[in-house]
């Protein structure tokens, strides 16, 4: 056998693996989004016979604390502040860390709500940065700032569980925007089952849609090719992934951006890792660790209805380093507990979540990056056979498109958050236009992040806001 | 045709049917946009039809049976989910014109309790409860047997609203069935039955065969509903149980009810090794205790735990020991900190 032949061989079965690879994926996404379509027609027909003002005015919700890390976000920090002053909850306390900004994040805060000095005690003993002052406003009793070195997100986070006084605490970033009964919704798992130790809502993306004092008030699809891009990406990870992965009972992460939390099983578990950018993803995995390894029964869930609004990278170098470091944050997780892969001591968890996010979504972009190159590559050296040609075009495009429309139609018939006709016909186009570019842009960022992971390249890199298109209310 | 091409094949065509699949599916999601846009056109009409007809209603001007000639035999099950709405936000006499009104369209909705769809019971026995609940209290009790405990836990929470005992009784009957909700709630919708339930509730905190958390939920139910008569049974619960979570909710109890001859199984809770029995000894402590209890309620602030401690120095000021508290602020001891806070938590902000 000569090395041509040899070198022929071993891209014939690259391009085996990569179409196996893709086929995977794309019928793991199929499988969620059916089982996510059965959840979400079940979900929406529950909320009907739900009554949420009976919820909101009875006794029965638990106190919450919410906290929001605040770093150099001077720009939103009082605007998301103030969506938060405005929920509907009946007793909820907020604490915004500000982690050592450089900017005028602290300054905005103490005059926008008339902050003071005061005393508050930790309840719990997480090692964080320097607690340098704690604030608490005098208009708002519910309102307090905790000023800190800067130590990092999950050293914030932490932070906020050290003084956090309630069960539960909602972990958030500084400019999410929760809509006014996303508290209540996201609650509710706690409420109806106490096994309930962690609980996540829907991230939607709130470029060039309004805000008003604090809350989004009209939706709009954003101008930019890349917000929209976005939109249709968070409408796939929530609708079809989170809300699937969550009927099965597979939940591996719940967003950064907006999740509950059992206060005392967290405090249990150590808080959040301050060694990863992937924190959020990395306390999941350790809550499911600790409740299998201890025997006891417990619930990490997904709830579609309760909405955090985040502003989206809309430049290329934005977006490459979130997907970089979103990448190394999964990479450094999954490593880390790489033990629980497809160990049964960790039941379902360990046996088909674990290894779909590490063989699948971790080594995914590697394959299929290298995949794009072989597959170039056997078309000009002749080895793809026309049938060959077609089924990777089949498996890795139109599949693909195929997921993400129906993405789009399970939107549509839950929650139709979009209102304009003109919205709907542009994702199912967004659909399309995505496997042209995006898709390999993303690819090629996670794969960076993948490699950044490995390099143990640490940080979270320039994160710039722009701020929300502000319409002063009334 | 190689077998491999074979297989690329039935994968090709594998995938074109399951495209063509979803673009029917999006074709139909897009009608379903149109067809839910003119529902909702046609909602609109409806409750703007119906909202002033309302309106007179409650102010005398038009009868029901007025009201009830401008709903078409079509709309009625639309008209009871608006009458729902509608009724939810009134009280009294204007609300029980609203059942009134509703009276006639409510047979349907409880032939739908009986569907064999659990979110549809569930909105059924719902709408009932808000617009119907005294004349259709059976098939909501009924429905605490449900198969779904989504459906009996909404019909529970609809009956512990009522002001009738046995139906209280039925829903402890079944609470084993709502013993994966959270106690918060659970608490919230015994205490909700109000006074008449006392007595199954005391029974229940006594039951020693009965599991320590239900008998936890009813303690805490006890101390909302601020039942005085129970002090001496709580504090004997306080001497023979061992159980955390029932030791806590019944020292919460005793610190509302209890007198101070309740007070000696406290003071032995407060050196429990137990944290959480710690914490809720001392509160029960602060309220119940005196000036004597000062050097007992002193040594919880130096607790390990900063529940325990918190607990202690609010225990403090209840028992009226504020100024030693403001003698470890001057003394600029280790928690002092401690101590400004719960000074100023009774200041106003």
């Amino acid at each position: 056998m000569t090395v041509y032949q040899f070198g022929g061989l071993v891209l014939d079965g690259f391009n085996i693996l990569v179409l196996a690879y893709f086929l995977l994926l794309n019928s793991v996404y199929l499988i969620t989004s059916i089982v996510a379509f059965k959840a979400l027609r079940r979900y929406t027909r529950q909320l009907k016979s739900l009554d949420i003002q009976d919820l909101m005015t009875s006794a029965s919700a638990p106190p919450v604390t919410l906290i929001a890390p605040a770093y150099n976000e001077a720009a939103t920090c009082v605007e998301a502040t103030k969506s938060l002053l405005l929920l509907k909850y009946p007793e909820y306390e907020i604490l915004v860390i500000n982690d050592g900004s450089s900017d005028e994040t602290l300054a905005r805060l103490t005059e926008a709500f008339d902050l003071q000095p005061a005393a508050r005690v930790p309840t719990a003993t997480l090692a964080t940065a320097t607690v340098r002052g704690i604030y608490h406003s005098r208009r708002l009793p519910n309102l307090w700032v905790i000023d800190k070195e800067n130590g990092g997100k999950a050293d914030a986070l932490n932070t906020g569980i050290n003084y956090c006084r309630t069960p539960l605490f909602c972990a958030m970033d500084a400019d999410s925007l929760l809509e006014r009964e996303a508290l209540i919704r996201v609650v509710r798992p706690f409420l109806e089952d106490a096994r309930t130790v962690a609980a996540g809502g829907i991230i939607r993306i709130v470029n060039d849609c309004v805000v008003k004092a604090g809350m989004v008030t009209e939706i709009r699809m954003p101008h930019r090719l890349l917000a929209k891009f976005q939109v249709l990406e968070y409408l796939r990870a929530f609708m079809s992934g989170r809300m699937g992965w969550d009927a099965l009972d597979l939940t591996l992460i719940i967003s950064g951006a907006f999740g509950v939390f059992r206060r005392t099983t967290v405090v249990a578990v150590g808080g959040y890792s301050t060694d990863t950018v992937g924190e959020d993803m990395e306390l999941i995995v350790r809550l499911h660790r600790h409740c299998r390894r201890l025997g006891r029964p417990y619930r990490i869930t997904y709830v579609a209805d309760p909405v955090a609004w985040t502003e989206c990278p809309e430049t290329v170098s934005a977006l490459g380093r979130q997907r970089d470091r979103w990448q190394r944050g999964l990479y450094e997780t999954l490593m880390r507990h790489r033990d629980m892969l497809l160990n049964p001591r960790y039941g379902r968890i360990g046996m088909v979540a674990f290894p779909y996010f590490f063989f699948l979504e971790m080594l995914g972009p590697l394959i299929e990056l290298f995949g794009y190159i072989t597959f170039a590559l056997a078309l000009i050296l002749g080895r793809a056979s026309g049938a060959y040609v077609v089924v990777f075009f089949m498996v890795a495009f139109v599949f693909g498109v195929a997921l993400s429309i129906a993405a789009v139609a399970l939107e549509e018939i839950s929650f139709r958050r979009y209102p304009r006709f003109t919205d709907l016909l542009q994702l199912f186009g967004l659909a399309v236009l995505e496997n042209f570019g995006y898709r390999q842009l993303n690819s090629y960022w996670r794969l960076r992040g993948f490699f950044s992971g490995i390099r143990g390249v640490k940080g979270w890199g320039k994160i710039e806001r722009k701020g929300f298109a502000v319409e002063t209310g009334s | 045709m190689t077998s491999q091409n074979r297989i690329f094949l039935f994968l090709a065509i594998t995938i074109a049917i399951l495209f063509v699949f979803v673009i029917i599916f999006a074709v139909f999601t897009l009608y379903l946009r149109l067809r839910n846009m003119r529902t909702a056109e046609r909602w609109q009409r409806m409750e703007a039809k119906w909202e002033p007809q309302i309106l007179d209603l409650l102010t005398g001007v038009q009868s029901i049976e007025d009201v009830q000639k401008r709903v078409g035999k079509q709309e009625s099950l639309y008209f009871l989910d608006f009458l729902q709405r509608f009724a939810q936000r009134l009280r009294g006499a204007e609300a029980t014109v609203l059942k009134q009104l509703a009276a006639a369209y409510l047979p349907v909705l409880a032939e739908r309790a009986k569907d064999a769809d659990p979110p549809r019971r569930a909105r059924a026995i719902r709408t009932l409860s808000i617009l119907g609940l005294e004349p259709y209290g059976e098939t909501v009790r009924a429905a605490l047997d449900d198969p779904s405990p989504w459906v009996a836990m909404i019909a529970a929470r609809a009956l512990a609203g009522m002001d009738h005992p046995e139906y209280a009784e039925a829903i402890l009957d079944r609470f084993h069935r709502f013993e994966d909700w959270s106690q918060n709630l659970l608490v919230s919708m015994l205490s909700s039955m109000g006074p008449g339930v006392t007595p199954a509730l005391r029974r229940t905190l006594g039951d020693r065969d009965e599991v320590p958390r239900v008998r936890a939920v009813a303690a805490d139910a006890l101390r909302d509903l601020n039942d005085l008569a129970v002090g001496d049974q709580a504090a004997g619960v306080l001497e023979t149980e061992t159980e955390r979570d029932l030791l806590a909710a019944t020292l919460r109890l005793l610190g509302v009810v209890g007198r101070p001859d309740h007070l000696e199984p406290v003071r032995r809770l407060c050196r429990s090794d137990d944290f959480v029995v710690r914490a809720s000894a001392f509160g029960a402590l602060g309220r119940l205790g005196g000036n004597e209890d000062w050097s007992l309620l002193r040594s919880g602030i130096d607790d390990d735990s900063p529940w325990v401690a918190l607990q202690a120095a609010r225990g403090l000021t209840e028992a009226g020991g504020e100024e030693i508290l403001e003698e470890l602020i001057a003394a600029g001891r280790s928690r002092s900190i401690l101590a400004r806070e719960i000074l100023a938590e009774g200041r106003p902000v």
